[in-house]
């Protein structure tokens, strides 16, 4: 309304409009759009206007800040951060365990996001002290996923520009869920090492990606998160389908010969032996939502394979 | 000598306590296998190879029992003898009731080739293709562990002589210089990586199939028979360098044949089972208590000591939170630490009696 009549006053033709509109949007955008939001660990982030120099302690960070559109607004981030490409290029401050504090404060950041579980805790709070405001990130499941980019964008003023985006994850993950909910569940083991043989438990998220494609980790229940087992005890649990999360598929296909001798398992003897990519489901980003169908239509193969 | 008991009591029980624990051994995992069941696939598999006789139920679990159960009891065992025996040798030769075969540096040794292996070595083999990543591992092991031995050997040295005091310092030099190195690469590595290799190091008997089994283990069981050729050596030892050379022992000899032996078959044995410590500082403490230091005596009781040990131990690592797997390595160091201690407190007895 303002600007109509500003309009009026001036009497400005189209372009100049368009200009002025343009105009108006980013001093409000700037100037009166004071932003707030809680974090992963309960805590209140108020900032006086959005971020522009953005530093991430986590590869996962970096992802999401792309994918709400703040990629150029990522002054700094960690060891790691490979994807997207644009993320090579950014400058690092050391790795997720060793951030070097004096080079995050040479960047003059206004916002940091962190990573309670991966960050040494004591070099954050140092940030904190020091009067950074410090958004910790920490989703797990396909909600947290979805709202931790949401809030990303919130902070960094990009929420218009992502909300298409949001939209479009938040719809992919309904038609999963309504897609693959009610489907027979097929009983899945998930090696990420082969000597030792050691699995994922129930807290991973990638047995929340199980669950939503119908899928249960045999070893759901084991109390550490990632448990060393015995091929004997995935025998007992006798598998309908082996996931290889191998760093390679090179590496994943030398993993295969473990299993060719053990045809009393279901999946062996039905040859749903398949590799996944581990990079993929192991961080909570868009990737994993992307990685999470393609689990589906895996376990949806495997599925119609065993019901032969 | 004033042994506690008499030789064949000893023989007798360590036999019995063998038995025992290669018994439960047997009869514990995920898929149950009981007593008569067992016997039977036994029986079966002994006399012949028609498979065809035993009910579907019964193939599986007569190849759990024979690829999986017997091959990593056997694993256990070897692992278990040589450490012990190994570890008895070291003692002696060394005259110094702390030293183990972690001592020449071999395990650290192992570990860091090892850990080198899985961060650099893995994309490196991606692309020669070629060798199984089930040999490589293992085999970066045991060349760590060789070069970390070579290297406290050759600091050892002083002229023509092998100054087991200074290799001693060496070895402790060497295994803090290769347990930073891998540290530096754990630091450098991504995690997946890693985590294969951390939980391969401490201890692992589960995954060698007879086909590696039967490549390593005669040579180990060589090396170990080798040993026990050298007790009387052994026993001389005791008695100082010198004494011993004037008692006509070729003492340069077996001093670097006996580290080259037992470099052999530790390194083997890492590189098969990973660290599993303790056994060979505990076993030669424990039975120099109950029979005194005869190294004829001494020997053969910590090979088999060492086995029960190591099986028990092994036992315990896949029974107490099954199906998921403690490292024995852990488990070992845990039970045996306050072990160790309780010996240390209840027994002043002297190293040379």
């Amino acid at each position: 309304m303002i600007i109509t009549r500003i309009h009026e006053i001036f009497g400005l033709d189209k372009i100049g409009q368009a200009l002025f509109s343009g105009l108006a949007f980013f001093i409000s955008a700037t100037c009166f759009a004071q932003v707030s939001v809680i974090d992963d660990l309960g805590r209140e982030i108020r900032l006086e206007k959005p971020a522009q120099r953005i530093v991430c302690l986590a590869p996962h960070n970096t992802e999401n800040l792309f994918t709400a559109g703040a990629g150029g607004q990522i002054v700094g981030t960690v060891d790691h951060s490979d994807y997207p490409e644009q993320a090579l290029d950014i400058p690092r401050v050391g790795n997720y365990k060793q951030v070097n504090i004096e080079a995050v404060l040479g960047l003059k950041p206004d916002l940091i996001i962190a990573w309670s579980s991966g960050n040494t805790n004591e070099s954050v709070e140092r940030l904190i002290d020091l009067g950074i405001p410090v958004f910790y990130s920490e989703p797990h499941t396909f909600e947290e996923i979805i709202n931790n980019i949401e809030r990303l964008a919130l902070l960094s003023g990009r929420l218009e520009d992502a909300t298409p985006r949001l939209e479009g994850m938040r719809r992919t993950f309904r038609d999963l869920k309504t897609e693959y909910s009610g489907k027979k569940l097929l009983k899945i083991f998930y090696q990420v090492w082969d000597q030792p043989l050691i699995t994922l438990n129930g807290e991973h998220s990638v047995s929340h990606a199980f669950k939503l494609c119908s899928g249960i980790n045999i070893f759901a229940d084991e109390p550490t998160i990632a448990p060393r087992i015995n091929i004997e005890g995935v025998i007992a649990k006798n598998p309908q389908l082996i996931l290889l999360a191998g760093h390679s598929v090179t590496q994943a296909a030398s993993w295969i010969d473990t299993w060719s001798e053990w045809s009393s398992i279901d999946a062996v003897s039905s040859g749903q032996i398949k590799n996944i990519d581990a990079d993929v489901m192991n961080r909570p980003t868009l990737r994993f939502l992307e990685g999470t169908r393609q689990l589906c239509e895996i376990i949806q193969s495997a599925r119609l394979g065993t019901e032969r | 000598m004033n042994a506690l008991i008499t030789h064949r009591v000893l023989f007798t029980g360590l036999s019995l306590a063998l038995i025992f624990a290669i018994a439960i051994s047997i009869l514990s995992g995920s898929v149950d296998i009981g007593l008569q069941e067992a016997l039977n696939i036994l029986a079966h598999s002994w006399a012949s190879d028609d498979a065809l006789m035993l009910s579907d139920d019964m193939q599986i679990k007569q190849a759990v029992l024979v690829q999986i159960r017997l091959p990593r009891i056997a694993l256990a065992m070897i692992t278990g003898l040589t450490l012990a025996v190994s570890g008895t040798v070291m003692q002696g030769l060394f005259r110094n009731p702390l030293a183990d075969p972690g001592l020449m540096g071999i395990s650290a040794g192992c570990a860091f080739g090892a850990a080198l292996f899985a961060v650099l070595g893995a994309n490196w083999l991606a692309t020669m293709g070629g060798i199984s990543s089930v040999w490589a591992l293992p085999m970066a092991a045991f060349l760590g562990g060789l070069v970390s031995t070579w290297l406290v050997f050759f600091l050892g040295r002083s002229g023509q002589r092998t100054d087991v005091a200074t290799m001693l310092l060496a070895g402790i030099a060497i295994n803090v210089i290769a347990t930073a190195g891998t540290s530096a690469l754990k630091f450098v590595a991504d995690d997946q990586a890693l985590r294969g290799v951390v939980f391969w190091l401490m201890g692992n008997l589960g995954s060698t199939p007879w086909d590696r089994l039967l490549w390593v283990a005669p040579v180990q069981l060589a090396s170990v028979v080798a040993m026990l050729f050298y007790a009387p050596t052994l026993n001389a030892f005791l008695l100082g360098e010198a004494e011993a050379q004037h008692l006509g022992y070729n003492v340069e000899r077996s001093k670097r044949i006996l580290i080259l032996l037992v470099a052999l078959s530790v390194g083997l044995s890492v590189s098969l089972a990973g660290v599993i410590g303790f056994v060979g500082l505990v076993v030669p403490h424990l039975l120099r208590r109950v029979v005194g230091a005869d190294h004829r005596v001494l020997l053969p009781a910590s090979a088999i000591l060492g086995a029960v040990l190591v099986l028990l131990a092994d036992w315990l690592s896949r029974t107490l939170l099954a199906p998921t797997e403690i490292p024995v390595g852990i488990l070992m160091a845990l039970t045996g630490g306050p072990f160790f201690i309780w010996l240390l407190l209840t027994t002043r007895y002297r190293f040379t009696r």
